[in-house]
């Protein structure tokens, strides 16, 4: 008889809520029929606010550092990322039920999709195992693949196509990564990893391979160059709805259990994976900026400035001290506030489904819409990282985590792309401003959208004048214990 | 009481924010909210400095901390407003002459197309002044230092479509800027040698820590500043010019308010030019030389606003006169007596200008007492006032000055001064002759102006003819005693003549200088129209105030230009050329980029799969 | 350490190079006389008609197949576990009827859309017929 083991499920409740919740409007939804949309986004908003309110109990939690056989971590780190993914699901509820439900094509799929994408990244933040970690990445990944298929254009299905067959084949990179870390560690614990390593048990060859493995596995999901192919074409087909939701949502998750893998399982190895992480963070910085500047859709060019801003995000993690996994949480919240904030604005400046978001459609947007045009510029210059937005302190921190690790040229190049990137950005402001509209078309005003956008700016604007809001815990959530 | 100090400052910032976004559609209410909140601050500053009054004279110092601006390891700086004597006096003058000019402006600006404009910048002005003399530390002084020469480049360059003002708004501003930024090094230095800015640590103990040459080095590049805000020499030259602005604006900025800030600072921080021994006397002798120079200039001038500017310098130079001397007190009491007298002249001149059709040439009017009577005589009380004719408040100021540089044996500065003095009776009763007396000399019929200015006309008149009590010399006159606290008592010496010779030679001098005055431009005996053309040597030096203007030209401007040419050469060839080509180079490759980005996941995969081994290669090489 | 996989590498090279020595000997050998019937794509006689262009499967197919992956899988998982039932306990039971549930949430779902319906075309969703048309003016803009 195997003695059931002692099973703590609490550490695991905001997944267990998100994926329940899920999973009834998916049975609910099949069985009622025509469910209606307002309902469902209810529902969803409840079921993840119910998740919050799990995970902020967490903070306080005073139990094993890990739970469920070790598989799933119960820090500040899960708990503060938990925070920023249900909130950027819960944007990415609020756009989407604009984009499919006032658009007339409303898909009763979409909200336990999103729920079930959210669960999976709030699974990966909270891996205390690599295959958890697989595990979490395939949910979200798999969820997210059907999201961007969910509109009815042909671009929507090319992107998500793409999209899977890459992600499979990533996926098998970091099954390869997973399998080499055990042979490396002879196991799949985040920690046990760093153990073995450390105490020289390990096999050097294989924990190279392994590390170097899962980077490309997380580099395709965060978009790194030379993995980063995708992101464009993705972004740009994806409804936009989906876009802000997955371009926040998943750098975020993974983004953090990346912070995880290098700095517990290979910290032993640091300065054998710094190189890397140096070059593919120089690589994704230089050509996101320069490849964003030749595009002429605001969905592309924002899906290249993504591909710059991991870029950024890896360089802070270059320094692999408390001080620096804050400053990239701190990042991660300033992009994703960011980015939600500057989708939305294009998804209701581009009429919703009828994804007009070629730089024609946004000529002389300030004279039909000023609100939007005005909006659509504080995100843009968050994005460049020009004060007082949030997006300067983001990268202010990062570049200095980098400098006091001693990467300076790293954080050079970096601001070098950053002055590159303010010129395709601050282009798009001119073309709003300066230029007489082309395109006849009316940007759409509405209540709930509107009222995330206002949420959006908002932090953006306070976050940049006073970081000092959320940095204290970012710094508390920063200490990882192992 | 003391800490609703805040509302006097933040009233005007208010009213210039409303008539900034509402200007437009409040229309004609734009002047009259501006005046109201002038009014409500003054009445609210009037109120402030009775609860001051109330207390003992070595409590006279409040600090209200509103919030911590800076702080950035041991550099602290606050948003912390000080009431005490000194500030006490300057926001009466700011806010009481303020409201005055601002109700005036209400019918001297009446049509013009930026109405709430003007309003909003005055009001903005006014806070920015306010800012300066309520400041606790060097800091939020430079702020409200730095706002009011904005609001006086917007001002003077207000009537931006005539090319000489949107030229004079840009001297001003430039010109001051050579002395401000000797005044941001002088306060750099202060934190470097102190590690403080507040005046509570710098004034106090600090001073005393200093060594001399850095005492030295401090005050006089404070003082820079302050020659380039008050016009001193050599600094002087935007001043003349400045009066392209509207006439209200030449009143309350370039007459009672913002060119005295020079004036307060030294006095504010009389503790570090004391702490050095040539800070002082070189006060004294800019301020001497430009009082000298500046009225011999004025008496040159045939524009009437041009003449005032001059006398305004020439009055500076006084003030900087006093406080070289140590006596700061008389220095203040000139500076508020001043401020009544000469907003009232200005203000006059701006109703003589709005009265004959923007008329500012003095050969173009004459008698415009019988259209003008009102005006005639704000601005013969305001002249006598000037003049230094007792009982009038510029006879108190001035005749204390002039006596202390006797008393505390200053013989030749005692000599010199009272020169100026005779030459300011000069000046300025020629004005009164030229303009308002004898025939009219020129066509046209000129009108009274309109109540809404001649009452603020009025009032100040009352200021110019009372203010001099606040010098009346019972043990050294009340604003003496009441600014005891904030800059200590002048060492009077009991040297030289009596008080009672000292005080009849001066106001011999005036009335010899008014006679002359009046034989030279009153009598008709005179043929001052054809001075320039008999003596054209002399009317040149004097009406072009020494060719200071054409030698700077010479001096700065045109090897100026020559260096400018040869720098924007080289910038655009050398920096714009390879910032250029930078750009064309990035732009380039970002062309050639997009080739990889053929939209084929195979080539993509093809990626993938090279970038994949080119990190397992870098990994590798760690074996 | 890498070296005890020495023999795997080597036994790899000796694999692949047999297949390539065996091709290119049995190209070197083997008679070459091509006749329009070893031509053809299938070796029945019967030339294919047309290319399966236009004549893809249906997707009912593939969801059958999905729902047969589904209820496969469903199977492998329960035969280890009724194998150590009793070993597993209680526990076992508690997981093994979570699991079966949520395989049963899917096949509901799949029902309830309608999957199983083989003459009525599978409907994702039910729509209104101007749903319909936008969706079609959509199809065609994208």
């Amino acid at each position: 008889m195997i003695p059931a083991p002692h099973l703590d499920f609490l550490p695991l409740l905001p997944e267990l809520i998100v994926a329940g919740v899920a999973v009834a409007l998916l049975v609910g939804g099949a069985l009622v029929g025509r469910p209606s949309q307002t309902v469902l986004l209810l529902l969803t908003l409840a079921g993840l606010i119910a998740a919050a309110a799990a995970s902020a109990y967490l903070w306080n939690w005073d139990g094993p550092g890990r739970v469920l056989g070790e598989m799933i971590q119960a820090d500040r780190l899960a708990v503060v990322s938990r925070m920023i993914l249900l909130g950027v699901g819960a944007f990415g509820a609020l756009y989407g039920h604009h984009y499919f439900a006032r658009t007339g094509v409303a898909r009763m799929e979409f909200y336990p999709l999103l729920l079930l994408a959210v669960s999976g990244m709030t699974l990966l933040v909270a891996s205390a195992d690599l295959i958890v970690v697989f595990l979490a990445l395939e949910i979200l990944s798999l969820a997210l693949y059907i999201l961007v298929a969910l509109s009815f254009r042909m671009a929507s299905a090319e992107a998500s196509m793409k999209y899977f067959l890459l992600g499979a084949f990533s996926s098998a990179f970091f099954l390869y990564g997973l399998a080499m870390a055990y042979g490396a560690a002879g196991t799949t614990k985040i920690d046990g990893i760093a153990l073995a390593l450390s105490g020289r048990t390990g096999s050097q060859p294989l924990a190279l391979a392994a590390v170097g493995l899962l980077l490309i596995g997380f580099g395709f999901k965060v978009s790194v160059v030379p993995f980063h192919m995708w992101t464009p074409d993705v972004y740009q087909g994806a409804p936009t709805s989906v876009t802000a939701f997955m371009a926040a949502g998943t750098k975020v998750a993974a983004f953090t259990a990346l912070i995880r893998v290098l700095d517990v399982s290979f910290q032993p190895l640091t300065w054998d994976w710094r190189p890397a992480v140096w070059a593919l963070a120089a690589a994704s910085m230089v050509l996101g900026s320069l490849l964003a500047i030749a595009q002429t859709d605001l969905k592309r060019l924002l899906g290249y400035s993504s591909i710059a801003h991991a870029g950024f995000i890896l360089t802070g993690l270059i320094a692999t001290d408390g001080a620096g996994i804050a400053a990239v949480t701190f990042y991660l919240v300033a992009y994703s506030v960011t980015v939600l904030g500057a989708f939305g604005t294009v998804m209701l400046a581009s009429g919703g489904i009828r994804e007009r978001t070629s730089f024609d459609s946004f000529r002389g947007l300030a004279g039909r819409s000023p609100m939007l045009a005005g909006l659509l510029t504080l995100f843009l210059l968050s994005l460049a990282g020009i004060p007082p937005t949030v997006g300067f302190i983001a990268k202010a921190g990062v570049f200095g985590s980098a400098i006091r690790a001693g990467f300076w040229p790293l954080a050079l190049i970096g601001v070098l792309a950053s002055v590159v990137g303010a010129f395709f950005y601050l282009r798009v402001i001119v073309l709003m401003y300066m230029e007489e509209p082309q395109a006849e078309l009316e940007p759409e005003g509405a209540a709930l959208p509107g009222a995330a956008l206002a949420l959006a700016a908002g932090l953006t604007l306070v976050l940049g004048v006073f970081p000092q809001i959320i940095l204290p815990v970012l710094e508390k959530a920063a200490i990882l214990r192992w | 009481m003391l800490d609703l100090i805040w509302l006097v400052p933040a009233l005007p910032l208010a009213g210039a924010a409303i008539n900034l976004f509402f200007g437009k559609r409040l229309g004609k209410a734009a002047g009259a909210l501006a005046a109201a909140v002038m009014t409500a601050a003054f009445v609210i500053a009037v109120f402030v400095v009775a609860e001051l009054l109330k207390l003992p004279a070595e409590q006279r110092a409040h600090v209200r901390h509103l919030w911590e601006w800076i702080a950035s390891g041991s550099f602290r700086v606050g948003v912390d407003l000080l009431v005490d004597p000194l500030s006490a006096t300057m926001i009466l003058v700011v806010t009481g002459v303020g409201t005055l000019i601002h109700i005036y402006s209400i019918g001297y600006m009446d049509g013009d197309p930026r109405y709430g404009r003007f309003f909003s910048y005055l009001n903005l002005f006014v806070f920015f002044m306010l800012m300066l003399v309520l400041a606790q530390n060097y800091l939020l002084l430079y702020l409200g230092w730095e706002g009011v020469g904005l609001c006086s480049y917007l001002l003077i360059g207000f009537w931006y479509e005539r090319a000489s003002a949107a030229n004079a708004a840009k001297k001003a501003f430039i010109t001051t800027r050579i002395g401000d930024t000797g005044m941001m090094i002088g306060i750099a230095l202060i934190f470097v040698k102190l590690g403080t800015l507040d005046f509570g640590q710098v004034l106090g103990p600090g001073a005393g820590r200093l060594s001399e040459g850095a005492a030295t080095a401090i005050a006089l590049l404070l003082f820079a500043g302050a020659v380039g805000k008050s016009a001193q020499f050599p600094l002087h030259v935007w001043l003349p010019d400045a009066m392209e602005g509207p006439t209200p604006v030449s009143a309350l900025i370039h007459a009672a308010t913002m060119v005295t800030a020079g004036v307060y600072l030294v006095a504010r921080s009389h503790a570090l030019f004391e702490a050095s021994t040539v800070a002082l006397p070189i006060v004294l002798v800019v301020g001497l030389a430009t009082a000298l120079y500046a009225a011999l200039a004025s008496i040159g001038q045939f524009d009437i606003k041009r003449a005032l500017a001059y006398s305004t310098m020439s009055q500076l130079g006084f003030m900087f006169f006093a406080a070289g001397m140590g006596y700061y007190a008389g220095a203040m009491l000139l500076l508020v007596c001043h401020a009544f007298y000469k907003a009232l002249l200005f203000l006059s001149a701006g109703s003589v200008m709005h009265g004959t059709g923007d008329e500012a040439d003095m050969r173009n009017m004459g008698g415009l007492a019988r259209e003008m009577p009102a005006t005639t005589a704000a601005f013969t009380v305001g002249a006598l006032a000037l003049a230094g004719i007792p009982p009038l408040a510029g006879f108190f100021a001035k005749d204390h000055i002039v006596s202390f540089a006797a008393t505390s044996g200053r013989d030749l500065a005692w000599v010199l001064a009272s020169v100026g003095a005779f030459l300011s009776a000069l000046y300025i009763t020629r004005p009164v002759f030229m303009a308002f007396f004898g025939t009219r000399r020129a066509e046209g019929h000129a009108h009274e102006s309109p109540p809404v200015m001649t009452v603020p006309l009025a009032l100040l008149a009352v200021g110019a003819v009372g203010a001099g009590v606040l010098g009346l010399s019972v043990a050294g006159g009340f604003l003496a005693r009441f600014l005891e606290p904030s800059v200590g008592t002048a060492a009077e010496g009991a040297v030289g003549p009596s008080e009672a010779v000292l005080v009849g030679i001066s106001v011999a001098l005036a009335i010899l200088a008014v006679a002359v005055a009046w034989y030279v431009w009153g009598s008709g005996r005179v043929d001052w129209l054809g001075i320039p053309e008999r003596h054209p040597g002399l009317a040149g030096a004097l009406g072009t105030a020494f060719y200071i203007n054409a030698l700077y030209s010479w001096l700065v401007q045109f090897p100026g230009k020559g260096f400018g040419r040869l720098v924007a050469r080289g910038d655009e060839q050398v920096i714009d050329g390879m910032v250029n080509d930078v750009g064309a180079g990035v732009e380039r490759l970002s062309r050639v980029a997009p080739r990889w980005e053929t939209g084929r996941v195979r080539s993509y995969a093809l990626s993938f799969a090279v970038g994949a081994f080119a990190v397992l290669v870098v990994l590798g090489l760690r074996l | 350490m890498l070296g005890d996989y020495l023999p795997v590498l080597i036994l790899g090279g000796l694999a692949f190079a047999f297949v390539v020595a065996s091709l290119f000997a049995s190209s070197l050998l083997r008679p070459s006389r091509p006749s329009p019937a070893k031509l053809a794509p299938y070796e029945c006689g019967n030339e294919p008609v047309r290319l399966p262009k236009g004549e893809k499967f249906s997707v009912k197919f593939y969801v059958v197949a999905m729902m047969f992956i589904i209820f496969d899988i469903e199977t492998i998982f329960l035969f280890p576990w009724a194998v150590s039932f009793r070993k597993l306990g209680l526990f076992g039971l508690v997981e093994m009827a979570v699991f079966i549930a949520l395989v049963f949430v899917a096949y509901v779902y799949i029902w309830m859309q309608g999957g199983l319906e083989w003459e009525q075309a599978p409907r994702p969703m039910e729509r209104t017929a101007a749903e319909g048309e936008q969706e079609e003016e959509l199809l065609r803009a994208g």
